[in-house]
């Protein structure tokens, strides 16, 4: 069986079951700076395909 | 300069010859000279080359590949798992670095790929592993979060031994997050 790697994270307090909880429920997309590094690479000509 | 993203194909080897980027980078340096053909051609990584057309050289490289990671609440045999990608090298050739373009082909492009690839996979972080002070700095700008920040984290090589968890991994590496 292929391995599979992962990472176990033992949350031993309450505030930290809600810490990464809370973490990932909060996109971390910037769209405005996502928009912006568009046109960066859009003034380099290259365009997403 | 005018800016093309390609997958790395076996037709590359010559034209990554020069890549350099510096010599706190010399993995990556290295890594893209060898190593990432064979990963992927085998499919462990997927490589893709930025390419400067007017100067016709290798302006940087990154590599990404599926990977998760889980946490367990105290008391609870169930791991909750986190589905991620991995960006597992991320370079800028050293003449163009200090210049915007690895934020401009995180957010610009990285970003977007992997939203995309979300829509269709179960996917909630992009994941890397970064190991020099200036990768740290540089994912720390663009709204990473240090995982272990969150809390102490173990690793597990396999899912099915990981019971016999070694307690170390975090030493000298810094595991950050980048939610979708």
């Amino acid at each position: 069986m292929a391995a599979i790697e992962v990472i176990i994270k033992p949350i031993t307090s309450k505030k930290a079951i809600h810490s990464i909880k809370k973490a990932l429920s909060k996109s971390s997309v910037d769209k405005a700076a996502v928009e912006q590094a568009k046109k960066q690479l859009a003034s380099y000509g290259f365009q997403s395909k | 300069m005018h800016l093309d993203i390609c997958l790395l194909t076996d037709n590359d080897l010559r034209d990554v010859g020069t890549f350099d980027c510096g010599v706190q980078n010399e993995p990556l340096t290295h890594y893209i000279k060898g190593a990432a053909f064979e990963d992927n051609r085998s499919g462990k990584t997927k490589t893709y080359l930025v390419k400067d057309l007017d100067k016709q050289e290798i302006a940087g490289y990154f590599s990404l590949r599926t990977c998760g990671f889980g946490y367990i609440e105290q008391g609870t045999n169930q791991i909750n798992y986190v589905p991620a990608v991995e960006l597992s090298e991320f370079a800028i050739h050293i003449d163009y670095q200090g210049q915007g373009l690895g934020t401009a082909l995180f957010l610009g492009h990285i970003v977007p790929k992997v939203q995309k690839l979300a829509e269709e996979f179960g996917c909630q972080v992009i994941l890397v592993y970064a190991w020099n002070e200036n990768a740290i700095k540089f994912y720390q700008k663009n709204n990473f979060m240090k995982i272990e920040d969150l809390g102490a984290f173990i690793e597990a090589k396999d899912i099915n031994k990981y019971l016999t968890i070694t307690d170390d991994f975090s030493q000298g590496c810094n595991v950050f997050i980048y939610i979708l």
